[in-house]
């Protein structure tokens, strides 16, 4: 049969929208920062309300909340895209060995995975944290530890799907090692649904990481979005736009992050397009 | 069946690690910083046994656990299941509009969508159940607060009852209902945005697959189609869905139940936190897995009783 | 015009389907055809010509995006384009009935068989509460050859076998009596032997309800078996309508001609044959007559014109060309290459030797608690010869698949031995750097190949692993082996993704590859299954070449018996793990001695419609057993129509009856 188009970003709106949006986000926490002055500068204009002075108000110690948002999509940004690495590595590693080997290793290994997708994961963190403290690495850490289950998941069905393709038992006969197995022969064909997997799971660790920092169990030096919400909290009626802005920028850089894994997954759905026989 | 023991086991055993692995002295996260004596604190050291081996304090502290000694909060000077119980009933008077919202509503509107993919509607939906899954949930009450409570003034700002309302009766369910509108929206829309993309995606698979041809083909009209044949096959992997987002759930409403200082678990949580109470801390989220791990329990059964695939074999 | 009055009769009909990049492309176009009430009308052709499409789009069964396009469908006096969804919808299911081909896939899981056919006939699913309605869909059954209906009518479609399962849907199609019965393909996914008595069961219903039938199939060997009229398409264009009999012994269209000669027969001397190029994308078809491509009587006209329908005998033909004159695009098939390519150079006695071996397998979970075994292999013992063909034939869990595997190392045996030249295969392919005494190729040609590594890669990845030739020296030899293929020019190929292949050319590449490791012994599993009927004769006729020019020793498993009788020397016949029968082709084919080999036999269908009709099938009785309860003695005993006492109880010996030909039967004892 014909030669099918390749995989293109273009062939889904939704991956293209969400893509622009993590575009721009990751750009104005790259340079926003530069532009906008210091956040934790305080200054004398209270409560200054949004407007052409101050862009997107200034908080209860007069910071400017424009620099303070900039900065924050870098620390926001850093732990969400650190987290799914982490989890996104530990899940594949765990996930192709499981799902290659079977028996008891994979047994094993899904027992635990499942043990911790059931576990309220939030829960867990936050017992991590206030035993051992709030820390940019620790809670990248244990977004991680907490979500690689996923991944190995998706992994592993892969890979028991592949596992017992003739193409696989082709190459043992054409003399693969298992080595070369499982990372050049399964792996590439099992990557994909990991790749949509990353991306939702940036936007889930972002999330995370705001709803630690709300409760007060972040990082006290790096001012993420979540820690602001955490600040306006007491000063809802008096400030709003503390609260509206820091939200808005998570709200808009997650769902960039979920239309992307949604648009990446309409693409990779082999039923995707409107030609059908 | 009874896989779900060794997962509170492992659950609880990971929970001992890390209490002894934190750093500081293990006594303080059984009494938490609270005020003392210095003989009460000699006694409650022999009593774990933390100066015996590591291997005899964890078979007693899974002994405690076995009888439901899930701790002492000196606090507020009570076992912590005697705390949590009393909490709980706001917790679950929180979460379960935003369950029926999901089961009920989310399937409702991911059924609609999926009747005409890619039209205005479908898109119009499937688009306001993305930014719901994208909103953060505290932030969605911080917003409701400043909206609807400040601003216009229709619902109270916080906490579950007017202290100048009727204790009883239908008045007090009445002011209740009343304080319960906003935080049940925060924390619903979340799942209300899963279950609408979960049901329209399980929906639209469904609705391609083979045997719904042969069911056209019986002449049967489109509508029976979809509801005798579609439905049953796309929500039932929905519906374990459900089951495995209970601890979702619960971790949003410790969100909810801190913004809207709505008296329930979560907040108990909270404010254990804040006091470093950790026999309360550790306490709950024992409490909260083993909860968890009995409802997934609950779900795997009840799915094995639907589908014929898995109950004969 | 026949007396009988016409149930159906198309004109003109298209369907058209939204194009990738805007605009709306007619995959289908020019379909006449006619059903008469009591006859038979086959639709055949490759597979991807659109005859699903075409059947389906008859009463709106097309998933969107897919829409009927131009053209007349009058079925029973009413004008079907005039009605609209829900009047189609009504009159489709009061009138027709549809089997498809899958019967797993087209069975909701979640209802019961009874509760189905019950919705079939009435509407409803509630057949519990109501004894007319359950004695209704229990006596259905019963009609249609189900033998025991009670625990039927209660099971769920995973429970039932493949051709219980065909039968509910067949059960769930004629439960209102209706007056047209259309089938896609519905005997396709199912074994030979229960084919056969599908087949049967459709020829019967034929007779006692005077339904008319559009069947639609890839096999002309069902058509000559079942039709009485036979409409051909080739890429979403009819091509030829007619009688069966005119069709078969004077085919107007070129394409029907070719295909005809192309089919393989049981037995006979006729070459293989093959009809040059490729089956069209229908995404992307060809302007005017889609077949012009690979027609030899093709001119100017044919590429920019479909012609319209001529009659002929009571039919049509759409070309431009029509007529015996002209010839044919199928030739013989002929590997110029490989004759020339050089013996091997090793003269080493390399043959296959099987001596009872055994393999079992583990059944995962379900009701036995994960302690069952599967016998998969039970006890066999064979030889293949250096330059023999071998073939391997049985129904699905015969084990012959699992044999191959343990022939080429993939698995080891339980029990007994395999050896290639003295040496186990898979302790060779154990043994880091050790080159596989056998090369394997599967069915599926497309998972098969690495969909992300290119043909080059396929190929380097057993030249270097196995220290064949140099890295520099890589590209040579791929090349090389890519023309004895057939492949030319290799440079176009081998750059090329597996995706950018036909099914054809991939074998080849599989081929290849499988060369490219200088076996000894190749083991070919269902080769040529997958692939359309017009290229099946050039790989196996390339695996003829290879035998001879190469001195391979092939191994065949199959399940098609017309295959084996054209290609291969010696055959086995394997039921349920175990051998039976084992001799030279022609002997075996022409005298079957084992009661399962004769049932093969017969159900392999004739390709002349009159042979076809004057034979009487063998057909199988009973349901196939489970594979973990394997029957005491002769495992053949419970659908055996000449068992006796003694065939429960011991397992019969080898006899040799004729020269060469041994069987295990407590018929020659």
């Amino acid at each position: 049969m014909r030669a099918r188009t390749g995989l293109r970003l273009t062939q889904s709106h939704a991956a293209t929208m969400g893509l622009t949006v993590v575009v721009v986000v990751a750009l104005a926490g790259i340079v926003g920062p530069w532009l906008t002055g210091s956040p934790s500068a305080m200054g004398s204009r209270t409560f200054c309300p949004p407007g052409l002075e101050c862009l997107f108000g200034t908080d209860d110690l007069g910071r400017d909340m424009l620099a303070r948002v900039a900065n924050g999509a870098r620390v926001s940004l850093l732990v969400g895209v650190a987290a799914a690495a982490v989890s996104a590595v530990l899940g594949v590693v765990i996930g192709s060995l499981a799902g290659f080997t079977g028996g008891k290793i994979d047994e094993f290994f899904m027992r635990v995975a499942e043990a911790f997708q059931i576990v309220p994961q939030f829960f867990l963190a936050i017992l991590v944290v206030a035993l051992f403290g709030a820390s940019l690495t620790k809670i990248v850490l244990v977004i991680a530890i907490l979500s690689w289950p996923s991944t190995a998941r998706i992994i592993r069905a892969e890979f028991l799907k592949l596992r017992d393709q003739d193409f696989v038992a082709a190459a043992r006969l054409a003399g693969a090692s298992r080595r070369a197995l499982i990372f050049s022969e399964i792996l590439p064909n099992a990557l994909p649904p990991v790749i949509v997997n990353a991306s939702l799971q940036i936007a889930a660790a972002i999330l995370t990481e705001a709803s630690l920092s709300f409760l007060g169990l972040g990082d006290p030096d790096k001012v993420s979005w979540g820690q602001l919400l955490y600040l306006a909290q007491p000063f809802l009626n008096q400030g709003w736009w503390m609260a509206v802005f820091p939200g808005v920028a998570i709200l808009v850089t997650t769902l960039g992050f979920n239309l992307l894994g949604d648009g990446l997954n309409d693409i990779l759905d082999p039923r995707h397009g409107a030609h059908e026989r | 069946m009874l896989f779900g023991l060794p997962t509170i086991w492992l659950l609880v055993t990971v929970v001992f690690v890390m209490v002894h692995l934190a750093p500081g002295d293990p006594l303080t996260f059984i009494t938490g910083e609270g005020d003392i004596s210095s003989e009460q604190l000699a006694r409650l050291r022999a009593e774990y046994g933390l100066d015996r081996p590591l291997a005899t304090q964890y078979v007693l502290y899974l002994k405690k656990i076995a009888v439901g000694d899930f701790g002492f909060s000196y606090r507020y000077r009570a076992p912590v299941l005697e705390l949590i119980a009393d909490r709980i009933p706001a917790t679950l008077l929180l979460m379960g509009p935003s369950l029926a919202l999901f089961i009920g509503l989310g399937m409702l509107l991911g059924i609609v969508a999926a009747r005409r993919p890619n039209s205005g509607i479908d898109l119009f939906m499937s688009g306001l159940a993305l930014v719901g899954w994208s909103v953060p949930v505290f932030w969605l009450g911080q917003l409701l607060i400043i909206a609807f409570a400040l601003k216009l003034g229709w619902f109270p700002t916080q906490g579950m009852f007017n202290l100048r309302a009727p204790a009883q009766g239908f008045g007090r369910a009445l002011d209740v209902a009343w304080h319960l509108v906003l935080p049940a929206t925060a924390l619903g829309m979340r799942f209300l945005a899963l279950s609408t993309r979960m049901t329209r995606s399980s929906m639209l698979q469904v609705l391609r697959l083979d045997y719904m041809t042969t069911a056209r083909a019986k002449g049967l009209p489109e509508r029976v189609v979809v509801a005798r044949h579609g439905l049953p096959n796309a929500l039932l992997p929905v519906i374990t869905i459900v089951g495995m987002n209970v601890g979702t759930m619960l971790s949003g409403s410790v969100l909810v139940e801190v913004v809207f200082a709505w008296p329930g678990m979560g907040r108990l949580l909270y404010d254990g936190v804040l006091a470093r109470d950790y026999p309360l801390i550790i306490g709950i989220i024992l409490i909260v897995s083993v909860a968890v791990v009995l409802v997934n329990l609950i779900t795997d059964v009840v799915y094995a009783i639907v589908d014929p695939r898995i109950r004969y074999d | 015009m026949s007396a009988v009055p016409t149930l159906l009769s198309v004109r003109d009909l298209g369907v058209e389907f939204p194009r990738e990049g805007g605009g709306r492309i007619r995959t289908v176009e020019g379909v006449d055809l006619d059903v008469n009430a009591g006859e038979i009308v086959c639709l055949v052709g490759e597979s991807g010509c659109g005859k699903s499409v075409t059947v389906r789009s008859l009463f709106g069964l097309l998933p969107p995006p897919g829409r009927q396009g131009d053209g007349s469908i009058t079925f029973d006096g009413t004008e079907l384009t005039t009605l609209d969804g829900p009047a189609l919808r009504a009159l489709c299911g009061k009138s027709v009935g549809y089997v498809f081909q899958d019967p797993m896939t087209y069975l909701n899981p979640l209802l019961t068989a009874g509760a189905q056919v019950a919705e079939a006939a009435v509407g409803h699913t509630k057949f519990a509460r109501d004894p007319a309605l359950t004695a209704r869909v229990t006596d259905l059954f019963r009609e249609l050859g189900i033998g025991d209906p009670q625990r039927v009518l209660h099971s769920y479609p995973h429970q039932l076998s493949g051709g219980m399962r065909q039968r509910v849907m067949i059960a769930m199609a004629v439960a209102r009596r209706p007056r047209l019965l259309i089938l896609d393909e519905p005997t396709t996914a199912l074994d030979v032997t229960v084919q056969a008595q599908i087949i049967d069961l459709i020829r019967s219903i034929r007779r006692h309800t005077g339904s008319g039938m559009i069947f639609v199939t890839h096999d002309f060997g069902l058509v000559a078996e079942l039709a009485d009229h036979v409409c051909v398409m080739y890429a979403g264009q009819m091509v030829e309508y007619g009688r069966v009999e005119r069709i078969f012994a004077d085919p107007q269209h070129p394409y029907t001609r070719g295909l005809i000669e192309c089919v393989i027969p049981l037995g006979g001397e006729a070459a293989l044959r093959t009809i040059g190029g490729e089956v069209p994308d229908l995404g992307d078809p060809p302007s005017g007559c889609r077949f012009h491509p690979r027609c030899p009587r093709a001119t100017e006209r044919c590429r920019i014109e479909m012609p319209p329908p001529e009659p002929r005998a009571e039919g049509f033909v759409r070309c431009w060309h029509p007529g015996a004159l002209g010839g044919s695009p199928a030739t013989a098939v002929s590997d110029p290459a490989l004759q020339r390519a050089a013996p091997r150079a090793d003269q080493e006695q390399a043959g296959v030797s099987v001596s009872a071996v055994r393999k079992t397998f583990p059944v995962r979970g379900g009701a036995f608690g994960g302690h069952a075994r599967v016998q998969a292999v039970n006890d066999v013992s064979l030889d293949i010869a250096r330059g023999e063909i071998f073939a391997l034939v049985g129904e699905s869990g015969s084990g012959k698949s699992t044999l191959g595997r343990l022939v080429v190392g993939l698995n080891e045996p339980d029990a007994g031995r395999i050896t290639i030249g003295g040496h186990e295969p898979a302790r060779r392919l154990a043994t880091p750097g050790g080159r596989p005494l056998a090369q394997m190729v599967f069915q599926d040609p497309y998972s098969s190949l690495n969909p992300r590594k290119r043909i080059r890669h396929a190929l380097a990845q057993p030249l270097l692993n196995h220290r064949i030739c140099a890295a520099t020296e890589t590209e040579a030899r791929s090349s090389h082996l890519l023309e004895l293929m057939g492949l030319t020019p290799p440079a176009d190929f081998l750059d090329r993704f597996p995706h950018e292949l036909s099914g054809g050319q991939r074998q080849r590449v599989v081929l290849a590859r499988a060369l490219a490791a200088e076996p000894q012994v190749l083991v070919a599993d269902e080769p040529v299954s997958s692939l359309d009927m017009s290229t099946r004769a050039q790989i196996l006729g390339l695996l003829q070449a290879l035998r001879r020019e190469m001195g391979l020793a092939v191994l065949l498993i199959t399940h098609d018996l017309a295959i084996v009788s054209k290609v291969a020397d010696r055959v086995g016949v394997m039921y349920l793990g175990r051998l039976f029968e084992i001799g030279p082709v022609a002997s075996v084919i022409a005298e079957p001695l084992h009661p399962y080999t004769r049932m093969l036999v017969s159900a392999v269908p004739l390709t002349d419609p009159g042979a076809a009709r004057a034979r009487i099938p063998i057909l199988m009785v009973g349901e196939p057993p489970s594979p973990v309860n394997l029957p005491t003695g002769c495992y053949f005993h419970p659908r055996c129509p000449h068992a006796m006492a003694v065939c429960a109880t011991t397992e019969p010996r080898w006899r040799e009856v004729a020269p060469g030909h041994q069987v295990a039967c407590h018929l020659y004892p």
